[in-house]
C-alpha cells in the first residue's frame, strides 16, 4: 500500500470512527421516551431561582384539603412560608442539599428530615423508561403570567394519570395534576404568583430558634408508638431508605402504625399493627400497581407496602429492627 | 577367722532356729497359671468395648455438634428472619384501607413535592405558643 493511500485510509477511518462513538449515545437518547421539556425540568434544580405563591389541593381521607404556601428557591435551597390565616400559619421549612428542617410554632419544635428534592419527577423519568407510563408533550397554558409547555402521563391503557406545565426556559414546574384511575383530580399544585430569577437573601436558608426541640423523624416515631403502647418496626438506615413521617391509622377500627420512607430507590410504607393481615389480599388491593410483603414478627404484623419487586421488598423485610 | 567362728555361732542361735523351723513348714503350692488366664479373658473384653466406644464417640460428637449449630442458627432464623407470608383469614376491609392510605401517601408526596405534605404535617394549634400578630412590633 502507497504512502498516499495509508493517509487517504487514516483518514477514512478517523471520521468513522468518531461517528460509531457518537452513535451509541445518539441511539439511547432516541429510545428515551422523556419528552425534552420534561429533561430539561429534571436538569433545572440546582439552577432554579424564583419566589412565588402556590396553591396545593388535595383530597385528604376522602374530604378536599386547600392551602396556600409561599415559595422562595435557590438552586437547592428552599423556604416555605405560609400566608396569614392558613391551617399552617407560623411554620417555616428551609431544605438545603443536607437537610430539611420544618418549625412548628406552636410546639416550639424543629424537626429535622432528609431534604426531598424533585424526587418524583426522576422516578417519572425512569418509569417511562420502563415502559410503565406514556409520556407526551403538547403546548400549555399561561399560568401565573408565565408560558408554559404541557407533559402528559399515561398508563398503558391510554388513561391520563398527570398532566405537568413547564415553563420551557427555567424547567420550573408551574403546576402540576394528578388523577386517580377513574380520571378523578386527586391532586393539584398550581402557582398564582412567580417572579422568576429575583434576587434573593441566603441568609433566607436558616433556620434557627434558641430553645427549640430539636426532633428527628426516629424521635416522632417512638412518640407515636408509645401513645399506642406499641414496640416500634423500623427499616434500618443500612437500607437506603430515611424515614419520612409516621403517624397512627385507625382503617377498619385497629390502630395501625404507619411510617413512610424514601429514597433515590423509590417509596414504601411500613405498616405495623397486632390485628391480622391476609397478604393475599393486600396483593389483590394493590392491582398490580403496588407490590405488598406482609410477615409476622415480635407479635405484630408487619406490611411493606410500594412499587418495588417483590423480592426487594422481601430482601428490606431483613432489614427491619425493633425500637423500644 | 575370728570373725568366721563368730557368724557361725550367730547361724546356730535359737532365733535361727525358730525362722529356719518357720520357712521349713510354709505349704509348698503348685504354681497356677488360672488367674492369669481369666485376667486375659478380661483384657480381652476390655479390649473389644474400647473401640467400640470410640467409633460411637466419633460419630456422636460432630453429631452433636451439628445438632446444636442447626439449634443455634433455627433459633437465629426465627428471632431475626420475618416468616414468610402470613396465612390468615380476615373481611379485607383493613388491607383495602392500607392499600389506599398508601396510595394517598405517593399522591400527596408527589404533589406536595418540596412543600408541606398534610399527611406528614398537622395544622399549626393557634392556642399555643407565640402569638405574633398580638406583638407590639414597635415596643421591640
Amino acid at each position: 500500500m502507497s504512502r498516499v493511500h495509508r493517509i487517504a485510509s487514516i483518514g477514512f477511518l478517523i471520521p468513522v470512527a468518531f461517528s460509531q462513538l457518537g452513535s451509541g449515545p445518539a441511539r439511547t437518547e432516541d429510545q428515551d421516551p422523556t419528552p425534552t421539556v420534561l429533561k430539561h425540568a429534571l436538569n433545572a434544580g440546582p439552577k432554579l431561582r424564583y419566589v412565588g405563591t402556590r396553591v396545593i389541593e388535595v383530597r385528604k381521607q376522602g374530604q378536599p384539603v386547600r392551602y396556600k404556601e409561599i415559595v422562595t428557591r435557590d438552586g437547592s435551597n428552599t423556604r416555605i412560608e405560609f400566608a396569614s390565616g392558613s391551617v399552617y400559619e407560623g411554620q417555616v421549612i428551609v431544605e438545603t442539599a443536607k437537610e430539611r428542617r420544618h418549625y412548628f410554632p406552636d410546639k416550639n419544635e424543629i424537626r429535622v428530615l432528609p431534604p426531598r428534592r424533585e424526587e418524583a419527577l426522576h422516578r417519572l423519568s425512569r418509569l417511562a423508561k420502563n415502559g410503565k407510563f406514556v409520556i407526551s408533550s403538547a403546548s400549555g397554558t399561561a399560568i401565573a403570567g408565565v408560558r408554559t409547555s404541557q407533559v402528559i402521563v399515561k398508563d398503558q391503557a391510554g388513561n391520563v394519570m398527570q398532566r405537568i406545565y413547564i415553563e420551557p426556559r427555567s424547567g420550573l414546574l408551574v403546576k402540576r395534576q394528578i388523577f386517580d384511575q377513574v380520571g378523578t383530580e386527586v391532586g393539584l399544585y398550581e402557582f398564582t404568583s412567580l417572579k422568576l430569577n429575583p434576587k434573593i437573601d441566603p441568609l433566607l436558608f436558616r433556620l434557627e430558634r434558641k430553645g427549640a426541640k430539636v426532633i428527628q423523624p426516629l424521635d416522632t416515631l417512638r412518640e407515636v408508638a408509645a401513645s399506642k403502647g406499641f414496640r416500634p418496626a423500623f427499616l434500618r438506615a443500612s437500607s437506603g431508605y430515611s424515614l419520612h413521617f409516621s403517624r397512627m391509622v385507625q382503617p377498619d377500627g385497629s390502630d395501625v402504625l404507619m411510617q413512610f420512607y424514601g429514597s433515590e430507590k423509590g417509596r414504601l410504607s411500613l405498616y405495623q399493627t397486632k390485628a391480622e393481615l391476609d397478604p393475599k389480599k393486600l396483593s389483590k388491593f394493590g392491582r398490580g400497581q403496588v407490590n405488598v410483603y406482609a410477615w409476622k414478627q415480635n407479635g405484630y404484623t408487619l406490611a411493606l407496602v410500594g412499587n418495588q419487586d417483590q423480592e426487594t421488598l422481601k430482601q428490606l423485610a431483613d432489614s427491619i429492627a425493633f425500637g423500644t | 577367722m575370728k570373725r568366721k567362728e563368730f557368724d557361725d555361732t550367730l547361724l546356730e542361735g535359737s532365733g535361727q532356729e525358730f525362722v529356719r523351723g518357720l520357712v521349713a513348714n510354709v505349704p509348698d503350692d503348685d504354681l497356677s497359671m488360672a488367674w492369669r488366664s481369666s485376667l486375659n479373658e478380661r483384657l480381652l473384653q476390655t479390649a473389644h468395648v474400647a473401640p467400640k466406644k470410640q467409633r460411637m464417640a466419633w460419630f456422636l460428637r460432630p453429631a452433636m455438634g451439628l445438632a446444636f449449630a442447626s439449634a443455634l442458627a433455627a433459633v437465629l432464623m426465627i428471632r431475626m428472619s420475618p416468616p414468610s407470608s402470613s396465612i390468615v383469614r380476615t373481611t379485607g376491609s383493613l388491607e383495602a384501607a392500607l392499600v389506599r392510605d398508601h396510595e394517598q401517601n405517593i399522591v400527596m408526596s408527589d404533589v406536595a413535592g418540596l412543600g408541606v405534605n398534610p399527611m406528614e404535617s398537622r395544622p399549626t394549634d393557634s392556642n399555643l405558643g407565640d402569638d405574633w400578630s398580638e406583638v407590639d412590633f414597635e415596643s421591640l
